[in-house]
């Protein structure tokens, strides 16, 4: 497989192999005719991971897996997602939601819980999916508020990045 | 627009291969059954467009140095359930 290199507003340009590049079937809801991406890390034991689109250098999603912050998210896949994206078993999908962080207020993050992102990690193939009738919303707050307004466990000043190296 | 009436249990076909039958009218609610291929995929449009604007959102002007502090975040109220950075 071959190296490409993807051109990104965030990150330079950055090579990565060709099998890394992920299908969208559908584009991501509001964004037509993007069809490519490539997951990037953010840091080592970070919950969070980069949706960079491979086309637009502009874009890119923060995702995360609601299972990294104590929320219980399960749903079934229906027959029809499960047969276009090829996926025979569990395995085979990674679900990825997107989050969404106020500049201004990072501890109020929220992800979209009701529009997940479902991938076949073996055939790189994805697509944004809607789980009708469900109790999952857009903007599930990932911290809770009575959760933020704790000390800080690690810092008893509150003082942001009060931590040693 | 194209406008057309039906009646219950009267169809449409669409495109050949997609079929919209009318099941019920209540009030001014409808019940509509839809037959498509698999690889057609139907939406509330209401939903469609919550989770359109979810998205646009949640794209803006997100730098890596503000996800860097999201994540200290986590880090620093040892969020139940998340990867510690520097474990004990």
């Amino acid at each position: 497989m071959a190296e490409v290199t993807i051109h990104t507003a965030r990150f330079g340009d950055i090579n990565v192999d060709e099998s890394r590049i992920i299908t969208f079937l559908s584009p991501i809801f509001g964004f037509d005719g993007l069809t490519k991406y490539v997951v990037l890390d953010h840091s080592d034991d970070s919950p969070f991971k980069w949706l960079q689109s491979t086309e637009d250098t502009d874009l890119a999603f923060v995702v995360t897996n609601p299972k990294f912050f104590g929320i219980p998210y399960e749903f079934a896949i229906s027959e029809e997602v499960a047969e276009q994206l090829d996926i025979q078993n569990s395995e085979d999908a990674l679900v990825l939601n997107i989050v969404n962080i106020p500049q201004d207020n990072p501890g109020k993050m929220t992800a979209n819980l009701l529009g997940p992102v479902v991938m076949n990690q073996n055939a790189m193939k994805a697509m944004q999916i809607v789980l009708s009738d469900s109790e999952f919303s857009t903007k599930t707050r990932l911290i809770p508020d009575d959760v933020l307004e704790q000390q800080p466990s690690s810092s008893s000043t509150g003082l942001p990045s009060g931590k040693g190296e | 627009m194209l406008v057309l009436t039906r009646k219950t249990g009267q169809k449409l076909i669409i495109a050949n291969d997609i079929e919209v039958i009318i099941l019920e009218t209540k009030g001014d609610a409808v019940k509509l059954g839809i037959n498509a291929p698999k690889n057609i995929l139907v939406y509330r449009e209401e939903v469609y467009e919550e989770i359109r604007k979810a998205n646009q959102q949640a794209t803006g002007q997100l730098n890596p140095s503000d996800l860097d502090e999201a994540y200290q975040f986590i880090d620093r109220w040892n969020i139940q359930g998340a990867p510690k950075k520097s474990p004990q």
